[in-house]
């Protein structure tokens, strides 16, 4: 997808399942960049409750958790201020990596751990609406079957009193 | 007895004449309405049209005048159609309509009412050709002959079978056998009703490709205030207002985030905004199809929240102005998006963020823009060759 040479026609359905392989091959490939996993519950997304994975806080967290960038963020520019910045970053780096390197581990489990919990969650209330719908489907069915014994009882009336 | 519908005999004619019955006429903004309206349209140029109007809740049986078209309101006596909905939603939910038990398919049967009238009157009306526009035809079918038989009126079946294919197929085959021409409007509508009767012919299911015409210069000029927004996506939860939608599918604020830098601009039936990561724009403008066209000619792409009509109007209109789409899978609208190469589809919320950030890819989307114009140009946007088309269609190869 980086390179699109020339006149190359883009077929679509090759892209749709390239980013579904890309979602089902590594399912619990988080945290990452936030991105909702694609194995989304169709129904819970119609529910009244709001689903937990959607929630902005979970959102931010996904956003805010990997400190890699600050880390290894070597700054611009070359006047006194900024090489000063540079030599103070490192030394403040090469002191506190042990601590840096924790940080890092522990907010990645904290993100990873919270995002397993939504997870299950909304799998929960989903099954429960799944629940539901099946106990509802059951009694239409019933009633189904039910009005459909009273119009042959109604019918076979009808024609007993015909003959 | 209809009001002002006098028997005609075939002394009176000087144009052929064809009756179009269905549900779907009068004001409703549906998409099968305005399928049935642009394919009346195209038949009046060729013909004398009479409309049937399948009305339900019960009204009098009256005629009236509906621009060139004499409409004829028929009343569908004991229809339910809030039960037979959630009937069928119950049914579908699970396994897609797949494997409706007998019971179950008799009493939807039931539940979609009875129009006694329509044979008589179609009778009296003693058309060329007769157009039965959606599959819902709740009258007894056997009064459209035999196929083939000679003197019999063409009969022409536009089903809209949309995302109701699977449960429909049963009452909807009955149909379709009585039919000498299939008229199809979204390229999966084919394979399914040929999977669905595989004894009917290839060559007798035939694609409408309804045309569609788009007011260019009106769209070619940005709703007030959204140039200050710069570049943004436009989501359609609602349009036209008061249609069906999906509660909170997903929450402006969540795609607003997905897309990062880029605005989102939102069509939720009466209520448009547009809005970036700090301010908010109420759009005080009404709520037309100009207007949506204005905001849809300037989006990155188009993201459609709706549940999935019949047609995929708004797919097609989007890919006329050049802006790829996201839509629902299995839809009418994915089924264009796929065939023009001009959209992507999604199943459900992660995909259709995966599918909003792909569309984010300046190439990708360029390419897809160009893929899908060249497409709805192509196939939609000939008005003179759709007329011609549903000539020969409704009325035979015969027609100039």
């Amino acid at each position: 997808m980086e390179d699109l040479p020339g006149d190359v026609r883009v077929d679509t359905r090759v892209v749709v399942e390239h980013l579904r392989s890309v979602v089902g091959s590594a399912p619990g490939s988080y945290p990452r960049t936030w991105l909702p996993q694609a194995t989304f519950d169709e129904l819970l997304v119609r529910a009244d409750r709001e689903p937990i994975h959607l929630h902005p806080s979970l959102h931010h967290l996904h956003r805010r958790w990997d400190m890699g960038h600050a880390r290894t963020h070597a700054g611009s520019g070359w006047g006194p201020k900024a090489i000063g910045r540079r030599i103070l970053a490192r030394i403040v780096n090469a002191a506190l990596d042990r601590y840096f390197t924790e940080e890092q581990e522990f907010r990645a489990a904290l993100a990873q751990s919270i995002d397993g919990i939504a997870y299950r969650v909304d799998e929960i209330a989903s099954s429960d609406l799944r629940n539901l719908l099946d106990v509802v489907r059951n009694d239409l069915l019933d009633l189904s079957r039910y009005v459909d014994d009273r119009i042959d009882t109604r019918l076979s009336d009808t024609r007993a009193s015909d003959a | 007895m209809a009001k002002g519908a006098p028997a005609r005999g075939p002394e009176d004619r000087t144009r052929p004449r064809v009756a179009v019955v269905t549900r779907h006429w009068g004001d409703s903004g549906d998409e099968a309405t305005a399928a049935t309206r642009l394919v009346a349209g195209a038949v009046s140029r060729h013909a004398d049209v009479s409309i049937v109007h399948l009305v339900s809740p019960l009204v009098p049986l009256e005629t009236l005048r509906d621009s060139v078209f004499e409409v004829h309101r028929v009343p569908v006596h004991g229809a339910r159609p809030l039960r037979s909905g959630i009937l069928r939603v119950a049914l579908a939910v699970h396994d897609g309509g797949l494997g409706v038990p007998a019971t179950a398919a008799s009493l939807l049967e039931r539940y979609e009412g009875d129009a006694p009238e329509v044979p008589e009157l179609l009778e009296r009306l003693a058309p060329d050709a007769i157009v039965l526009a959606g599959h819902h035809q709740p009258y007894d079918i056997g009064v459209l002959g035999t196929r083939g038989r000679p003197g019999r009126a063409r009969v022409v079946v536009l089903p809209y079978l949309g995302d109701e294919r699977r449960l429909a197929a049963e009452p909807v085959c009955s149909l379709i056998e009585a039919a000498d021409v299939v008229g199809v409007v979204h390229p999966g509508e084919r394979p399914a009703v040929l999977a669905a009767c595989p004894e009917r012919s290839e060559r007798d299911v035939v694609p409408l490709d309804l045309a569609l015409s788009l007011n260019r210069n009106a769209a070619s000029h940005r709703l007030f205030g959204v140039r200050w927004f710069g570049r943004y996506v436009l989501s359609i939860r609602d349009f036209p207002p008061g249609g069906a939608r999906y509660v909170r599918s997903v929450t402006h604020e969540v795609l607003r985030s997905v897309v990062g830098r880029v605005s989102v601009a939102e069509v939720d039936g009466e209520q448009w905004r547009i809005s970036d990561r700090e301010n908010t724009l109420e759009l005080p403008v009404s709520p037309s199809r100009v207007n949506l066209w204005r905001l849809m000619a300037h989006a990155v792409a188009t993201i459609d929240l709706r549940p999935p009509g019949p047609f995929g109007r708004e797919t097609i209109e989007s890919m006329l102005l050049g802006t790829p789409v996201v839509v629902p899978d299995a839809s009418a609208a994915m089924e264009h998006a796929a065939a023009a190469d001009g959209g992507l589809w999604y199943r459900d919320v992660g995909e259709l963020f995966d599918a909003t950030r792909v569309l984010m890819y300046r190439p990708v989307r360029d390419r897809l823009a160009a893929q899908g114009r060249a497409y709805a140009d192509a196939k939609h946007g000939q008005v003179d060759d759709f007329v011609a088309r549903v000539g020969r269609i409704v009325l035979g190869d015969g027609v100039a």
